[in-house]
Order: C-alpha cells, then structure tokens, then sequence
C-alpha cells in the first residue's frame, strides 16, 4: 500500500499538488487523469524522488524516503519516463537488458539474455531484438521501453504515458500484460494516461487531477461523469456505458457535426461489451 | 505453443552469442591493423629500415636474443619506439575520451576540443613558454602548464556538472563558452609575444609526436591505464546514459555523481595525453564515431573499439607525417584530418546501417 498524506508540490508559483492525499493498493492499477499541466508527470517525479514536496508525506509498507535513503527508495521503482525519443545505437535486446542495469557484468549471463528475451517476447517484440532502437517506430519504441522496466521487477511502476504512441494492437499488449504482472507479483502501478476510455477499461482507481487538487478518486463509473469531465476539461462531453457498466466518453462536439455520415449517439448507445477495446480519440 | 517460444528465444540467445562473437573478432582484426601501422610506423622515417629487422628488434625486446645490427637497434629502441608507442596511447586516449565526452553530452559532435580542454591547454602551455617556463626545465613546465589549466577549465565544467537541473546541452554551451575564452587569451599572448615566442607558441599547438621520450611515455601509459579501467567499471551505467538522463535515473543511475567521475576521469586523461603532444583535434570526434557505425554503443565494445581506432588513426597520421613529403616530418596534428576526413565520409555514406 502507497499512502500519500497531504503532499504539496510547488515549482516556482506554479503549484503542482496541494495537499494531496490519496491510498493505493498493492495488485491494482491506479491510473491518473487530467489536463495537461495539471502536474500528472511531477506527480510520479515527486513519488520516484526526483522532485523534493514542500509538505506531505509518503509512505510505502510503512518506510518513506527519509527512513530508507533515495537510492533505496528508488530501487522499488521502476519509472518509465514520458519521452521517447531514443537517437542511440544499441539493438533493442540491449536497451532492454539495461533494465537489470545493476545485476550486469562485462559478461552477459545466459539467465540475464533469457530474461530479457522473455520480455521481450511477452510485449511482441521478439522477432525485432537485433534491431537497430532508433529503427522502430515509436510505438514498437515504447513497447521496448516498457519490456526494459518489467525487467526491473519492482514493487511499484510508475508509467507517464505508456501508450502515447501504441496501435490498437500494442495498446492491448501492454494493458493485458500490465493487469496480468500486477496482479500476478502484486505491484502498485500507477500510470499517467490521457485516454480517458483506455483509462475507464483499465483503471481499478482512476484519480483525476485538476489545478494541483484531486477532483475526484474512485472506480471509472464513479469519476468519469459528464459533469466533471466537462468541469475539468472545459469541454462538453457525452458519457455512455457499456453492458458491463464501464463508462465511455466522447467529446459532444464531435457527434454534432458528424452530420448524417456516421450514427448518431442515440444509436450507438448503448456500446456492446464487444467492443470494449475501443481506440483511442 | 510454449516450446515454440522457447525454440525462439534459444535461437535469439544464438543469434545474441553470434553478434557478441563477430564484434570480438572485430576487436581483433582491429588489433591486427594496429600492429601493421605500428610497424610501419616504426620503419618509417628518416633512414627507412626493413620491416624483417624492426620485428626482429621488436622480438628481441620481448626476451628472446638474436643478434641484431647495434645502430638499427638503437634507432629503433631509443629514437622510434617511444614514438610509435605514444602515438597508439595517445590516440587511444584521445579517441576515449571524446567516446565519453560524446556518451556524457549526449551528442555525437562534441569531444573534449567542444568541452575547450585543448584550447586551456594550449594556453597554459603559452602562458609557460612567454614566461620562460617560471625557471623550471621547459621539458617539464610546458607540460605542466597545459596539464594544470585544461584541469582548471575543466574544474568550472566539474561545479556546473554538480548542479541537478543543469541539462546535457548547457554543459556544451559552457564549453563551447570556455574554448573561446581560452583561444582568445592564447591570441593575447601570441599578439604580445615576440616573434620567435610567438613560433614557439604555434610549433607547441600543432600537436607532434616528435616530443615523445620514454618517460612521458610511461607516465602517459599508466595515466590512460587507470582511467580506462574506471570507465570500464562504468560501462553498463555510460550505455544507459545514452538513453536520456531522466531514463538513465529511472534506472537507478545516480546521474550527478556519474556525470561527475567520468568528466574527471576523460579530463585527466586527455590533459595528460595534450599535455605531452600538444592539440591533436579530429580524433577526439571521428574515433568514437567510426567506432559506433562498426559496433554500436554497448560500451563494453564501445570503449575498447573507440581506442583501436583513435590508436590506428594517430599511428597512421604518424607514418603519413614522415613519408607524405620525402625527408620532411610535418606535426601529426595537421595530418590527422587530412586522412581521417576521406575515410570518415566513406563510412557516413556506405556503412551507415550495417554493425556488428
């Protein structure tokens, strides 16, 4: 459990958190929502350690950075940074295999190669290991990014935008292979999405940021309202849910002026569970 | 379906030994050319001697006795050999430590020159000769000097890589900042010098090999020796740091204290080697690029292929310095890029994608 308790972030005037407080259970994915600039990025920085908070604390398993020192604290991370842009010449096993960084000698290991093959090939990339990193796409890019910090094993991972540059199919890739390994090892992830339909599917806690505040944290069907989000986003929105309840959201604007070439919302509510992989807007 | 991953991942796990078989046979070839250029190196010269004897020369230096003619042995032990032994340490020092200042900065056109080392050095060298080495041998003071302020311009590169939010491309534009601070005041002294000074000052900046002796040649040695091992205890974190710092941290890299050590360590050696020879630029940038065309930047093949190629090019440099012109030896320093450039462009256009 991740307990955060009146966390104040500040750079400059800019207040990035005030007074946030917020739990997080080990084996669920907590996934974070709000506008750009709100402080969604320095809020995982601010958790890794890389930015200091004015006030608050924050506790995992009962120890925080004070007690267990920032090296420590950050050995039970592994944070997967927003950019992608990668203008290197390592193959794609090799960026992966940094994610053991500290276990590697001048020798690579048969066991440590198998690993990273394996993650590898659990997100679909096997068949490009000996690629060229700068090569892929950046979506492929990304997906190597995520295999390199699996391989770190840590007891939270924190994602800023995993899935900014995926296809439908990777987009699924990597959810599916995020609910399985958090489940699986227990693990508190904590991700940054934009997507808020991705984020409704996947999220056990969706928390929404806004100005520094937490508007609202719960389950997808609790926060994702058309009242808040058009509060939040200053935008109209049309919510909608499927059989199984998730909720789903489309911007108003968009099915106004879709005119008579595509269905208009009464028809497509409500979604079928079938559809629930929905791409993203 | 299970055994088929597994078949893959074996293969893949193959495939990973094979590449990691071709870069060392890769390593190796270019050992070989090295020793080629080297012998060369030493058979060139003023009285050109024959390939066979230098070997067995060199052969005979190693342990085993055969009986060789006195004057060639002494040509080739007291006058070549330091030379063409400095001419490897130096251009593989030098081919490293722009590898690391290019891993450090994040970008593959800077080397130690960008960071302004060589500029300090060539100014403290001056400073040293206007003031008739401060009554101390000149052999010693002039490479002194140059040690002494490329360490004192790296020192304000050192406070500012300390500093957390200070990013990769502030620390170039600091040193590009500090190489023209340093080149203009070594104009100042050329322009208040004397004529023959100011000669003086010019022969120094056009980096020689000439200067080479025994001793300095140890001293250059042992200096590149340590500063290779610690980098190479780095190698896994310096490859990391390719990948950003912000990733590099979220691998648990500690960024500042690495960013620090590896500054000191290619400072160190750099200075060490300029200090001797004099401004050699151009390998400090073309060594580790041709070096990560051919393997990539894995340092642990990064490295060690970053010196083969900073020692070939200097050490042909060296042979081309003595032979270009029949009886006259032109400062390496100007042939380096006279040879370096040709091959450099054939490597941008031909072999851009294909690595071991």
């Amino acid at each position: 459990m991740l307990n955060i308790k009146d966390l104040t972030l500040k750079i400059g005037d800019l207040s990035l958190a005030d007074k946030l407080s917020v739990q997080m259970e080990a084996g669920k994915i907590h996934v974070i929502i709000g506008p750009n600039g709100t402080g969604k990025s320095s809020f995982l920085r601010t958790l890794f350690a890389e930015l200091t908070p004015q006030a608050g604390s924050i506790e995992f398993q009962g120890q925080s950075i004070q007690t267990m020192g920032v090296n420590a604290w950050r050995k039970q991370f592994g944070y997967m940074p927003q950019d992608i842009q990668l203008d290197v010449s390592l193959t794609v096993l090799e960026v992966v295999l940094l994610g053991q960084l500290d276990q590697l000698g001048l020798h690579i290991t048969e066991e440590h190669l198998q690993r990273a093959l394996r993650a590898l090939d659990q997100v679909g990339l096997l068949p490009l290991f000996e690629r060229d990193i700068s090569t892929l796409s950046g979506g492929q890019c990304q997906m190597a990014l995520f295999a390199q910090v699996l391989m770190r094993q840590p007891d939270i991972l924190l994602l800023d935008e995993p899935a900014s540059a995926l296809d439908l199919y990777y987009q699924h890739k990597m959810f599916d292979c995020l609910i399985e390994d958090t489940k699986k090892n227990n693990r508190v992830t904590i991700m940054v999405l934009h997507d808020l339909n991705l984020a409704a599917q996947y999220a056990d806690q969706l928390i929404i940021l806004n100005q520094g505040n937490i508007d609202a944290a719960g389950s997808p069907t609790e926060v994702l309202t058309a009242e808040r989000i058009e509060r939040v986003y200053q935008v109209n929105v049309d919510v909608s849910h499927d059989e199984d309840g998730c909720p789903f959201v489309r911007s108003s604007p968009f099915i106004r002026t879709s005119g008579n070439k595509t269905p208009t919302a009464e028809q497509i509510k409500p979604v079928s569970a079938s559809s629930k992989t929905t791409a993203a807007f | 379906m299970l055994e088929l991953k597994d078949s893959a991942i074996a293969a893949a796990l193959i495939n990973q030994r094979r590449r990691e078989g071709r870069r060392w046979r890769l390593l190796l070839l270019m050992c070989s050319v090295l020793a080629v250029s080297f012998t060369f190196d030493i058979v060139t010269g003023p009285s050109l001697l024959p390939p066979s004897q230098v070997v067995e020369v060199l052969i005979n230096f190693l342990a085993i006795d055969l009986t060789i003619d006195e004057s060639t042995r002494i040509i080739v032990m007291e006058l070549r050999l330091p030379i063409a032994l400095m001419a490897i340490v130096v251009g593989g020092a030098l081919g490293v430590g722009g590898a690391e200042v290019q891993t450090l900065l994040n970008n593959p056109m800077a080397s130690p020159y960008t960071l302004g080392m060589a500029a300090a050095a060539g100014f403290g060298a001056a400073l040293v000769l206007f003031f008739e080495g401060f009554g101390l041998n000149p052999s010693y003071a002039v490479p002194l000097g140059a040690f002494l302020f490329c360490m004192l311009s790296a020192f304000i590169l050192f406070g500012l890589a300390l500093v957390n939010n200070i990013g990769q491309q502030h620390l170039i534009l600091a040193g590009i900042a500090l190489l023209f601070l340093f080149q203009s005041l070594l104009s100042l002294i050329q322009v208040i010098a004397s004529p023959e000074l100011s000669q003086q000052i010019l022969f120094w900046l056009f980096g020689s090999l000439s200067k080479a002796t025994w001793q300095n040649f140890f001293i250059t040695l042992s200096v590149t020796a340590i500063c290779l091992t610690l980098l190479m205890q780095d190698a896994w974190k310096l490859t990391a740091l390719r990948l950003g710092e912000a990733r590099a941290r979220s691998l648990g890299i500690n960024v500042v204290r690495l960013r620090l050590k590896t500054l000191i360590v290619v400072t160190v050696m750099t200075a060490t080697a300029t200090s001797f020879v004099g401004i050699i630029g151009f390998i400090g940038l073309v060594a580790p690029n041709i070096a990560r065309m051919l393997i990539g930047e894995d340092q642990r093949f990064f490295l060690p292929l970053s010196f083969l190629c900073g020692a070939v090019l200097l050490s042909t440099a060296s042979i081309l310095s003595k032979t270009l012109v029949s009886g006259a030896l032109f400062p390496v320093g100007i042939v380096t890029a006279i040879i370096g450039v040709p091959f450099f462009f054939w490597l941008i256009v031909f072999k851009r994608k294909r690595r071991a």
